[in-house]
């Protein structure tokens, strides 16, 4: 990754001599780019997508939401709910990896200057598709969801990928990282609307029955029977901020502790 | 000897006098296409699934007016013919659809359709109401809406029973929120929203007062 930005800076410089050369330079690059990921050429797609590590970065180390904090704006603004983080984490997840894979597959054909707009067209013809699609195939699912699924365009979690990675990898790879890092952007939502829903609603699982159908309208676990009950402050935007800190500080605590270990045993 | 003219043109900035131009070209060129071919795969799935989607969203507004009107006699057929009238109130005022039903419990119903809160938190809020024949509002529900979720999607009657409080009758007087003295309960956390609908009934109810006075 740093290698292909690296070699092709110089170019730039000189000015490129002609297209035939860039060509060139482009498909040895590819070659050269082949043993940073050894995996992908000796496993099958499928061994690669189920391997257990395959969620790994994006759910924990390099978690979008509370580690990279990208995509905060859906974040903050849907996670109310425990159901209605689960929804938008789901379609974010579905989102990201369409995307990461339809970018990852035209990578060698987006010229460098002109990868951005082309980014942006890409996941907004995804959503938009998704969108429609929805509404032709599940449009009781989609009298729930309609509402999220515009914010995800607005989620630069899934510019970052493209930019990050799906634009320098193969596709496989690239389908992985889109399922990492969705999920763990869906692990944060979860959590965060969990917490918000327990504190502002003094409840837990509302709105199930409109996901799940009419089965679970029992499992909805109310703290107290009174429709008021619950800070309402949790709800709002600023219980966003404050649930996202407090997940953050989480997260980083134990590599805090690692790091002050190192500090001391020097 | 260290002066070098600031690049004042885009071609200045490359060797050649038109390669900078004829990047910008293929560029131009390049996005194009692909911003066309996004529009055209987006045109192909809105036209191979506009049926579709125009067919839910009637079966939908079947689903609404059997929640508004549930004993309703031959609900589908007399709806479907009814539902092509428009009435246009004034010049100022909205368009909706209206379609009147026979009820075995309330008489004759008329519902009103597409009856639109303009002033909703995004956008404007699509409201269904059913009016008995002497002008009384039976029954309201919300056909579409892009309100806050979580929030001002509390007027949805799926997630909870705040526009029931409509079914009860209230004079025109007290269709307010009980913020602004009236006798409607709000959303908390979605004022915007509830004031938006309640005024929009309220709106209906005056309107509907009006040409049955007529």
């Amino acid at each position: 990754m740093l290698g292909q930005q690296d070699s092709n800076a110089p170019n730039d410089a000189l000015g490129a001599q002609s297209k035939h050369d860039e060509l060139r330079r482009k498909s040895q690059l590819s070659v050269a780019a082949q043993p940073s990921v050894p995996a992908t050429t000796e496993r099958s797609w499928l061994a690669q997508l189920a391997s257990p590590r395959a969620a790994d970065p994006g759910l924990w180390v390099q978690n979008p939401a509370l580690v990279m904090l990208l995509g905060l704006c859906p974040l903050l603004a849907v996670s109310t709910t425990l159901i209605n983080g689960c929804v938008l984490g789901f379609a974010t997840l579905v989102t990201l990896t369409v995307s990461n894979l339809s970018i990852s597959a035209l990578r060698n054909w987006i010229p460098r200057d002109l990868r951005l707009p082309i980014f942006v067209t890409v996941v907004a013809t995804v959503v938009t598709i998704v969108d429609l699609l929805l509404m032709t195939w599940a449009f009781s699912l989609h009298r729930q969801l309609g509402l999220f699924i515009p914010l995800i365009v607005t989620n630069c979690a899934v510019l970052a990928r493209a930019e990050a990675f799906a634009s320098r990898q193969p596709v496989i790879a690239s389908a992985r990282d889109g399922i990492g890092m969705g999920l763990g952007f869906m692990l944060a939502l979860v959590a965060l609307g969990a917490l918000r829903e327990v504190i502002g609603h003094a409840s837990l699982g509302r709105d199930a029955h409109l996901l799940l159908g009419g089965l679970p309208a029992s499992w909805v676990w109310n703290f107290n029977s009174d429709a008021h009950a619950g800070m309402l402050i949790a709800v709002l935007p600023p219980g966003a901020f404050f649930g996202l800190a407090l997940f953050c500080a989480l997260r980083q605590w134990p590599r805090k502790d690692a790091q002050d270990k190192t500090t001391l045993d020097r | 000897m260290n002066k070098v003219a600031p690049p004042t043109t885009v071609s200045d900035l490359s060797a050649g006098k038109w390669r900078g131009a004829r990047q910008v070209l293929r560029g131009a060129l390049v996005l194009g296409l692909g911003v066309g071919l996004a529009a055209a795969m987006i045109m192909l799935t809105d036209g191979w699934t506009a049926c579709d989607r125009e067919l839910n969203r009637i079966r939908y507004e079947q689903q609404v007016l059997a929640r508004l009107v549930p004993d309703a006699e031959a609900l589908g057929s007399g709806q479907t013919s009814a539902a092509g009238q428009t009435l246009a109130l004034g010049s100022s005022e909205q368009t909706m659809r209206v379609v009147s039903l026979k009820s075995q419990s309330l008489g004759r119903v008329t519902v009103w359709l597409d009856w639109q809160a303009p002033d909703g938190y995004s956008g404007p809020i699509d409201l269904a109401l059913a009016f008995a024949d002497g002008g009384e509002l039976l029954a309201v529900d919300v056909l579409s809406h892009r309100e806050t979720p979580g929030l001002g999607d509390r007027i949805e009657r799926e997630r909870s029973d705040w526009l029931q409080q409509f079914a009860t009758a209230h004079a025109a007087s007290s269709l307010y929120l009980s913020h602004d003295g009236g006798a409607i309960d709000g959303i908390s956390g979605a004022t915007i929203t509830a004031r938006a609908v309640t005024n929009a009934v309220r709106a209906a109810v005056l309107k509907r007062a009006a040409s049955n006075a007529r």
